[in-house]
């Protein structure tokens, strides 16, 4: 396949013929971006899901505590084992831990008597629809690693994320919104490289809206101006336009000045529809009351689920939700004070339970991927007194909707929940899966940067077929 | 299994295998066959058997032979010895680097059948020879030979000046190979741009910024046949254009101001290398010598400190890759690092990509993992990680006249310091100064306190911190205040040289206050790792009335950061003052405030000797205060690097696995851009690195590759695209040269200038190719659509920078005169990698952790909702209405010609005027308002010809 860069006019003439050649030259030249880039397109085969989203859990939830039920971990309270060290100063290194049974009580949910503990109530409802990996592996130790790892498929160097990568893949179906969008994401622990197109086209890039625990500032930049009125804006913007159609006419077949004239008309029309989009004021109040968004503690998450699926409405491709903030120590990151998940439970269970309800109320789960899970999990061993530490051997997450079988739960970690040992799922895998269900190969998907083809999962990755119904 | 092979093995077995037990040996085939064959099927023969789709690790377990010779990382199985076999390790997974099966972990119970039938000395009936099965190697590197016929590891070479018809066009050589190329296609090149354009685009070209309504009078009244070439001259000799063309080679530099990624690092000295790099553009530094200055500045001589430090600043650029310092695996770090550097000398200097040969030979181009890793060696040799649990980068000191005083300053202040040691413990022995009091005490000697203190003037900073003396109580001569502002971007951060191994309670001074934060957070980095506390600073600290104890943490010896204090989340004023670590079990802290002479006979004795020390004391205080007063400035540092203390060799890493070792390279250089009849032939001796000769062997004249690199991408900036159109790859799979020749005849020339970039540039502008019109005929459009034979100028896109300068400009906010920087310039930005500006995102500033001498010009609808709402533009276009509005002896007409001549570098066309006025009109008659000038301006900021040069 020819992989050099194709030149900007003959790239739109190929726009036309389809995806699969396109994916492969490299879609187009770093200087032929524009909207067209972002037509939706064909995948390489039927597509399950047409959207994601993920529900980042920031900090590494404790599967041990949450959905990875354990009767040899309450059994084996306070037991000594050994444990070989993954961090800096005790790489490689035996020591003896001490296990520490689950702070809280597991309970059968639904047909599939899927064991939740007490911590998720309102998600634990929703477990007939839900597919739980137990089986997690991912790369990294430290927070910053492992998240970039989670949304790039790298720990250090500086690669595409994933809603990079789909939406170059898939492109959009509403071209007045952007096609990646993340709410309310942390500027730490790998920052805006998690919603990077990193050497992708910058069209790719994921759009941040607002920062890590304020969902009141989601909002897309500049579409208003307090400075100006209506009529002074639309006098400028007529002005404006008019200067260009003078000055375009004087140099003949530019499309990338006509793009850029395209676009005042689009941003214009954007002004009207983005406001819209994060106004929550018009969702009954049944809504906002199934998302819990009139109840403090989960105000906030609550919103940000919400507008997630105001987004996917309206074709967002990619969105991610984030239960972040700015720390070192990431929300579900208890190295002491276990306890404290249940604060992180109580803000995020109704919220997720009631996203998930409302999608499937409105149909939309059909074709929307939901992916709820953290970076890594945490040990069955205590840290400090009431402490866990970061666990990247085995975790849990779970998928729901875009053709995941439902009420079922994958692999599992040995008896303890230290590592995952049973049909082990590598997040290289689970990435390859994601772009699966959303028709799109792994191993195709590649972009030509810097002399090499490059994709999301690196030479690694395997599709659980088995997820899907 | 059938008979005949149960009765035919160990037939065989006897000849192959030394001293064998027939009984227990077909007890062991048994064995085999009964639990071991059936799981190396079930499990392992998927990918590592004859009939593997893709045989992974070049390993066969379905032969003996496979096992015994091995992979690629040699046996994986040691027959007795289980605890040494590779394969044993995997399937108890034992390393996070090698779990096999990599999907499921065996079961215990298969777990110990293997390693039993390891124990007994692995007996394996399977016979079959390894030489069967067809090796899968997915690439074939080009050979040394066919690599050098690649034109771009060619030498360079003579072209004689092509003949051409259209004799009068041609003013320089440039125009020579230009015009041949056109008129073998039978095509005439654009006509010469109007004077305006022109004007437009030397400026921005050169110096970043548009010219001024008074410069553009000037010229284009200027008659005189030297106009133009003065003007270039002019332009190139301004402090602007190493601002120019400075951040050109910044990007390419991947250059920030901090590590973006996990754990978002600062890098408070970045900046000194941005400034050397405009520094050297400016003074026209031979490119030669930039290089080796970038690679090995700390290896080379020098005559002065000046020129020490200059060399040293230089090797910034190796330092300032966008590292996840907090990788936990260091080994892996450390190959991480020395990747990016690698890749990114490989990408900047010679427009190849490395990083391919890391796992395998280089696909594409004749790049041998053997040769990356001989290069990875001398990257390897250099030491570039200061460890720890989050490693860092090294930082170097700068010379100064005041070395000297330095030295001197700090000897006389080590004897104070020690006797006041000295006086404090007499006076602690005598029971006097009651520390437990201090809450009425101003403030507290750091040295007079136990444990390892460390004050708030030894930390390092970030975000703006207010000195405070005003609540007693605190550590050394100050304690910091955050204003209660800006939240979450300010921190203060202390380390300290841990003198051994062991337990420390960790505990922080702050002077409390009801307006005090009640949930500061202090992060504790020990040696497993970290954790953040809070702590409440608006109630009295428990320890002396000074420190409250956030736990006691396990620490190894070593000098490390300890803790951070950070205002994130914080509601209330937050303090930081000092921190002290005291050992857990050793002294207790009860010392320093109880011991007290019990003897009242000798209370009176007692009392004279406290009195007397406490006056020396108080005067050694005072000699050392005195003498901090006359301490020389502080030293200066840069981003750098070391040589590493043993340099060597490395080993091939296969596939990249850095524990996955193959055989040791010698340290060398890429050897298919080594010229055969390369003289010297370039070595590495062996107690060097090899960085000075890295750096020589890329800046040598004879190199291929570095000097036409370079001119392409100096092309690239003045036509908006490179004669090779993929600046940073002239590899395989990057674009071919349109005109070869032409990047030679540059190339040569460059080098011959003693590669001036001055006058390389100044070559290039001076031509009749530069000149032309972006503008063509409908003809040669059709003819040359991609304009791949530069039969015109190219339309380009401005930079963020110049957006952005051109409206500062524009506002009187910058201008040219400045002799010296002006720090309002888009470059002089902060790039935090974690955070760029919003206008550079949206007009695709290059991702600062890459490598990029050639930016997107993306066309999205982002940038124009930035142009019509952002405050930014509304803003600077207010305040250059008011600039113009404020000129008393101009009417309307002037007014509005101004307006174009600022921001559009023209007057307004016949078209434009006409939407001009009827704009103008709406509403008002008479004067033109601040509003409506306003708008006007508003528009051109945002229209086609304001963003685009022509």
């Amino acid at each position: 396949m020819c992989s050099k860069e194709l030149s900007r006019r003959s790239l739109l003439k190929s726009v036309a013929c389809g995806f699969g050649s396109l994916a492969l030259a490299g879609i187009e030249s770093a200087n032929a971006q524009s909207l067209k880039s972002l037509r939706a397109r064909p995948s390489f085969f039927p597509q399950r899901a047409k959207r994601v989203i993920f529900i980042f859990m920031a900090g590494g939830p404790s599967h041990v505590d949450t959905f990875d039920y354990k009767p040899e971990l309450f059994s084996n309270d306070s037991k000594q084992i050994d444990f070989v060290g993954v961090r800096t100063n005790t790489f490689g290194k035996a020591s003896k831990r001490t296990l520490m049974k689950p702070l809280w009580d597991f309970k059968q949910y639904g047909q599939t008597g899927k064991h939740v503990s007490s911590l998720f109530p309102h998600i634990a409802q929703h477990v007939d629809e839900l597919a739980f990996i137990h089986s997690m592996h991912t790369e990294g130790v430290a927070h910053g690693p492992s998240t970039l790892f989670m949304h790039t498929g790298a720990t250090n160097l500086v690669r595409p994320s994933m809603g990079s990568w789909i939406s170059y893949g898939l492109g959009t179906e509403n071209h007045n919104l952007p096609a990646f969008v993340t709410i309310s994401p942390s500027s730490s622990k790998g920052g805006p490289r998690n919603y990077g197109n990193a050497f992708l086209p910058s069209i790719y890039q994921g759009t941040a809206l607002g920062r890590a625990g304020n969902a009141n500032g989601a909002k897309i930049r500049n579409v208003d101006n307090a400075m100006l009125s209506d009529s002074q804006r639309k006098s400028r913007f007529d002005l404006l336009q008019k200067l260009n159609s003078v000055q375009s006419s004087d140099y003949s077949q530019d499309d990338e000045l006509e793009a850029t004239i395209e676009n005042y008309e689009l941003a214009w029309r954007m002004q009207m529809e983005a406001p819209e989009l994060t106004d929550l004021s018009k969702e009954t109040k049944a809504t906002r009351g199934i998302y819990g968004i009139d109840e403090k503690p989960t105000e906030d998450f609550g919103k940000q689920c919400l507008l997630a699926r105001r987004m996917v409405e309206r074709g967002v491709r990619f969105v991610s939700v984030n239960y972040s903030d700015e720390s070192a120590n990431p929300r579900w990151d208890q190295h002491n004070n276990m306890p404290k998940h249940a604060d992180h439970a109580r803000a995020t269970d109704k919220p997720v339970a009631g996203l998930l309800q409302d999608l499937k109320a409105r149909g939309l789960l059909e074709d929307t991927l939901v992916w709820w899970g953290g970076e890594f999990g945490r040990t069955p061993f205590s840290q400090g007194k009431d402490g866990r530490d970061h666990n990247p051997r085995g975790f849990t997450v779970f998928l729901a909707g875009g053709g995941i079988k439902p009420g079922i739960s994958y692999g599992s970690t040995d008896e303890i929940g230290g590592i995952a040992v049973d049909k082990r799922v590598h997040m290289h895998d689970l990435h390859a899966t994601i772009l699966y269900a959303m028709g799109l190969d792994h191993e195709k998907l590649t972009y030509n940067y810097a002399g090499r083809n490059f994709r999301l999962t690196d030479v690694y990755g395997r599709v659980v077929k088995e997820l899907f119904s | 299994m059938n008979l005949l092979s149960s009765i035919l093995v160990p037939f065989f077995l006897i000849l192959a295998l030394p001293n064998p037990l027939w009984g227990n040996e077909s007890k062991e085939f048994d064995f085999f066959e009964k639990k071991i064959r059936p799981i190396f099927i079930r499990n392992c023969y998927e990918c590592h058997s004859e009939e593997s789709k893709k045989l992974k690790g070049s390993l066969l377990l379905d032969r003996r032979d496979g096992w015994m010779k091995g992979g690629d990382s040699g046996p994986v199985i040691f027959p007795g010895d289980p605890n040494n076999s590779i394969l044993i390790k995997a399937i108890r997974y034992e390393s996070s680097d090698l779990q096999m099966p990599p999907e499921r972990k065996l079961s215990k119970e298969e777990i110990a059948d293997i390693e039993q039938w390891v124990t007994n000395g692995a007996n394996d009936p399977r016979e079959e020879k390894i030489g069967i099965v067809k090796k899968s190697r997915p690439f074939l590197t080009k050979g040394l030979v066919e690599g050098r016929k690649y034109w771009a590891f060619k030498v360079l070479k003579d072209h004689p000046l092509p003949g051409v018809g259209l004799k009068k066009w041609p003013v320089d050589p440039i125009d020579y190979f230009i015009l041949e190329k056109l008129e073998s296609q039978k095509l005439k090149p654009a006509v010469k741009a109007d004077p305006n354009t022109l004007l437009r685009r030397i400026y921005f070209d050169l110096t970043g910024l548009p010219p001024s309504p008074d410069q553009i009078n000037a010229f284009v009244l200027n008659r005189s046949p030297d106009a133009y070439s003065k003007l270039v001259d002019n332009l190139l000799g301004s402090k602007r254009f190493g601002e120019r063309w400075g951040r050109h080679w910044l990007d390419v530099a991947r250059y920030a101001d901090t590590t973006g990624g996990g754990r978002n690092k600062p890098f408070p000295n970045a900046s000194r290398y941005r400034d050397y790099v405009i520094n050297s553009f400016n003074k026209d530094k031979p490119f030669d010598r930039f290089i080796i200055e970038q690679i090995a500045g700390d290896l080379i001589p020098s005559d002065s400190d000046s020129e020490y430090n200059e060399n040293l600043t230089g090797t910034g650029f190796l330092a300032l890759g966008p590292h996840n310092y907090e990788l936990q695996d260091k080994e892996l770090l450390r190959m991480e690092v020395v990747d990016e550097q690698l890749s990114a000398v490989g990408r900047a200097f010679m427009g190849i990509t490395m990083g391919c040969a890391r796992c395998h030979d280089h696909p594409f181009d004749p790049i041998p993992t053997k040769d990356y890793y001989s290069m990875a060696g001398i990257f390897r040799s250099t030491n570039s990680l200061v460890p720890g649990n989050v490693a860092s980068f090294h930082e170097r000191e700068l010379r100064d006249q005041f070395n000297l005083q330095r030295k001197e300053h700090s000897k006389i202040m080590a004897s104070f310091e020690k006797k006041l040691k000295e006086a404090l413990s007499v006076l602690k022995s005598l029971g006097g100064e009651k520390v437990n009091s201090t809450r009425s005490q101003r403030s507290l000697d750091p040295l007079s306190l136990n444990g390892i203190v460390i004050d708030d003037s030894e930390a390092k900073l970030s975000g703006k911190w207010i000195s405070s003396t005003h609540i007693n109580g605190f550590v050394g001569k100050r304690y910091l205040h955050d204003e209660n502002k800006d939240k979450g971007n300010k921190s203060i951060t202390f380390s300290a040289n841990i003198p051994h191994d062991g337990e420390y309670e960790v505990q922080v001074s702050y002077t409390c206050g009801p307006n005090r934060s009640k949930r500061t957070p202090v992060t504790v980095m020990h040696a497993d790792g970290e954790q953040k506390i809070h702590i409440d600073q608006s109630k009295a600290p428990k320890i002396l009335g000074i420190f409250e104890s956030v736990g006691k943490f396990q620490f190894d010896k070593k000098k490390r950061e300890v803790v951070q204090i950070t205002t994130e989340g914080t509601m209330n004023v937050v303090i930081a003052d000092a921190i002290r670590l005291v050992p857990v079990g050793k002294e207790s802290i009860a010392n320093l405030s109880q011991s007290n002479p019990d003897d009242s006979e000798n209370k009176k004795r007692v009392k004279i000797q406290i009195k007397d020390a406490e006056k020396q004391v108080a005067e050694l205080k005072k000699s050392i205060e005195d003498h901090k007063k006359r301490a020389p400035p502080e030293v200066q540092k840069v981003m750098s690097i070391l040589e590493q203390k043993e340099v060597g060799d490395c080993h091939i890493h296969l596939r990249g696995g850095i524990r996955n070792l193959g055989p040791i390279v010698p340290r060398g250089f890429l050897v298919v851009a080594t010229p055969q009849s390369m003289s010297p032939y370039p070595q590495i001796p062996k107690s060097s690195s090899g960085r000075l000769e890295l750096a020589l062997w890329l800046s040598s004249p004879q190199n291929p590759l570095t000097a036409r690199v370079f001119v392409n991408r100096v092309w690239h900036h003045l036509f908006g695209r490179g004669i090779v159109a993929t600046p940073d790859n002239f590899g395989e799979m990057g674009n071919r040269p349109t005109h070869p020749e032409l990047l030679d005849y540059l190339a040569q020339y460059f080098i011959a200038k003693k590669w001036s970039t001055k006058a390389l540039i100044r070559k290039i502008v001076l031509s009749s190719a530069y000149k032309m019109s972006s503008s063509a005929s409908k003809y040669i459009l059709n003819e040359d659509p991609e304009n791949q034979l530069f039969s015109r100028q190219n339309r380009r896109r401005l930079e963020a920078e110049a957006i952005r300068d051109s409206m500062l400009l524009a506002s009187g906010q910058i201008s040219y005169k400045d002799s010296k920087v002006n720090l309002n310039r888009s470059l002089f930005k902060k790039i935090d990698r974690n955070k760029v500006p919003e206008i550079f995102d949206i007009f695709d500033y290059p991702n600062p952790g890459l490598v990029s001498g050639n930016r997107n010009t993306s066309t999205v609808p982002t940038q124009a909702l930035y142009m019509m709402n952002n405050d930014f533009v509304i803003n600077h276009a207010e305040l250059t209405a008011k600039n113009i509005l404020s000129l008393k002896n101009l009417d309307d007409r002037e007014k509005i010609k101004l307006a174009f001549l600022i921001c559009l570098g023209r007057e307004p066309h016949e078209g434009e005027r006409k939407f001009v006025h009827r704009y103008l009109n709406q509403g008002i008659t008479e004067k033109i308002s601040l509003k409506a000038m306003e708008g006007l301006v508003h528009s051109l900021f945002a229209c086609l010809d304001f963003r685009y040069l022509n």
